[in-house]
């Protein structure tokens, strides 16, 4: 098994290109080649003995020096080094040639001969490209034609026996000549079609291979220019806290230690200065705090909402109790999520309704979900102030208020947080009014994992 | 109390000298400007050679040459500094230097600005737990 295993990889390394990195049509065909000299090798060898004591018998001593021509040929063919595989591959069909018609002179055309004329004419139509395929066609035509001049002029010396009329030999010649032709004709056609899709699919995997590469470039630099945008938010947010806090910090001081030779008007002054101050500070932590909502580098982990939301609850319990507030939610369910951001958003919507009450009345908040098959669908209801449907956009923008921060305290960025954590999410949110209490409804949807 | 406060910003070193002189706690205030000189100071180096141990360190985080937490480190892995208590000061509330501050033994985390209420129960309840004496 080794042995023949060597012998193969032997003739392979020499009859075809086995390192190819692309198998188009040309590695298939001089694989081709390569397999047909491993199996008619070892065949000539094994005929080769019987058949020389057989002609020498009979005293074809020509015969005999061809067949040993052919034989050698075979193993250079197969075993030389250094031979271009083009070179390699004319030497075979040569020999085939040579071989088929000496078989048709002494054997006849009763004998194997013609037989072997067809099959070199395919073996070369088959190992050489497509457009050298009409040439054996040719090549068959013409040694047709040679031993029709030879049969008709009676120049070869045939055994009597053999001898065939023109008549004969024009009618069987004929069938070989068009068969030749009709093979060169199909045979290259099945090649050009499989060479097709082989090239075909060459192109679509390299246009793939670099449609790849340009997305991996992309989010590459998304992802750098994310990274970019987050630690200028943090830097900015940082560096300007300072000064801020110097503001505050000595204008404060300044009242506290002044009071009593500041008049009202400084005072007011003062005041209002301090309050500027504090108020940018808070944005400056909303914008920090927006920039910073949305990121999902917590892995998903198993969260019983129920428990998530008690515990938000628990957080307002300071604002509930203030306002008498009844929040109510149905059994919610334990889901596959991140869950700080979503945390986030509870907390920004119960915030919000807590806050939004009508006057003298406490907030009544419900909440519930329901489950469908691509998502879940979480309902926020209260019946505070409610909000006109003109609005129904612009709230989930940032820093956008529908009321004065004397009303209602706040810097309008806790519906955009929402919206951005729960969009990262590939979910959606959206607020409607008009339940029966004049309230809002607030849906948002997370998607199953 | 004897006081180390490690502040970089004079402004802020100014608003929490007075922060807690308005608290009307008995307090002596060293200031350091930076993260080596706090530990020169604590190691009685160089111009330090007789200063005494404080009773509580406030330490900024934002520090020029060695940042709060290397100085943090220092004092935490010091066995004669160990016991000193360490009260973190920063413009900072993420949840990220919250929890790095008491990963590496901080006793307490403070935002500044300074606000009195908020000194006075950090060092209550170190007072508590035994820390400050």
């Amino acid at each position: 098994m080794k042995i023949w295993n060597s012998y193969i990889r032997c003739i392979k390394a020499n009859c075809a290109n086995p390192a190819a990195e692309i198998k188009d049509l040309a590695y298939w065909r001089n694989n081709l080649f390569a397999g047909t000299i491993i199996y008619l090798l070892p065949f000539c060898l094994i005929a080769l003995l019987p058949s020389l004591y057989w002609i020498i018998r009979t005293g074809q001593y020509i015969l005999a020096l061809v067949d040993v021509v052919t034989v050698a040929s075979m193993l250079v063919v197969a075993f030389l080094p250094g031979l271009d595989i083009y070179i390699r591959k004319i030497i075979f069909i040569g020999c085939a040639y040579i071989f088929s018609c000496l078989m048709l002179y002494y054997v006849g055309l009763t004998g194997p001969g013609l037989i072997f004329l067809q099959t070199a004419c395919i073996l070369c139509i088959l190992i050489f490209p497509a457009k050298y395929a009409w040439w054996p066609a040719l090549l068959n035509t013409f040694i047709c034609c040679l031993f029709a001049v030879a049969v008709s002029f009676q120049i070869l010396p045939w055994s009597n026996d053999q001898h065939p009329s023109t008549g004969e030999w024009i009618t069987v010649a004929s069938n070989l000549v068009f068969l030749s032709f009709l093979l060169a004709a199909l045979i290259p056609r099945l090649f050009n079609g499989i060479q097709e899709t082989i090239l075909n699919e060459q192109k679509l995997r390299q246009q793939l291979g670099q449609r790849k590469e340009s997305l991996e470039q992309a989010m590459k630099m998304l992802e750098q220019k994310n990274n970019e945008l987050e630690q200028f938010a943090y830097v900015a947010s940082h560096d300007l806290q300072e000064p801020l806090r110097m503001i505050t910090g000595f204008l404060t001081l300044l009242e506290k230690k002044y009071h009593h030779i500041i008049d009202d008007k400084g005072s007011r002054y003062i005041h209002f200065a301090v309050d500027g101050a504090r108020r940018m500070r808070q944005i400056i932590i909303d914008l920090l705090e927006f920039s910073r909502a949305g990121r999902l580098d917590e892995t998903l982990e198993e969260v019983d909402l129920n428990e998530l939301f008690t515990g938000i609850i628990s957080l307002h319990q300071k604002q509930i109790g203030e306002t008498n507030a009844i929040i109510k939610f149905a059994t919610l369910p334990s889901l596959q999520i991140h869950k700080a951001p979503l945390r986030q958003v509870f907390q920004n919507l119960l915030s919000n309704s807590l806050k939004y009450h009508k006057k003298g009345e406490s907030p009544i908040i419900n909440i519930c979900a329901k489950e469908y098959p691509t998502h879940w669908l979480f309902t926020f209801e209260d019946n505070g102030i409610g909000i006109s449907p003109e609005y129904f956009n612009k709230i989930f923008l940032i820093f956008q208020r529908l009321h004065l921060k004397e009303e209602y305290p706040g810097t309008g960025i806790g519906l955009a947080i929402c919206k951005k954590i729960i969009e990262a999410q590939g979910g959606k949110i959206w607020a409607e009014s008009g339940n029966d209490t004049g309230g809002t409804t607030f849906y948002f949807t997370i998607v199953k994992s | 109390m004897h006081i180390l406060l490690v502040e970089d910003n004079e402004g802020d070193v100014l608003l929490t000298t007075e922060t807690l002189e308005e608290g009307k706690i008995e307090t002596s205030i060293c200031v350091v400007k930076d993260g080596k000189e706090a530990i020169n100071f604590l190691s009685k180096n160089g111009n330090y050679v007789n200063a005494d141990l404080p009773d509580l360190i406030l330490l900024d985080i934002n520090l020029p040459k060695i940042n709060g937490y290397e100085v943090l480190q220092y004092i935490k892995g010091s066995e004669s500094l160990k016991q000193i208590p360490v009260i973190m000061l920063t413009t900072s509330s993420s949840e990220k230097d919250i929890r790095f501050s008491y990963e590496n033994f901080a006793d307490s985390y403070l935002i500044k600005p300074l606000e009195i209420n908020d000194f006075v129960t950090a060092v209550t309840k170190l007072r508590m737990d035994g820390l400050i004496l």
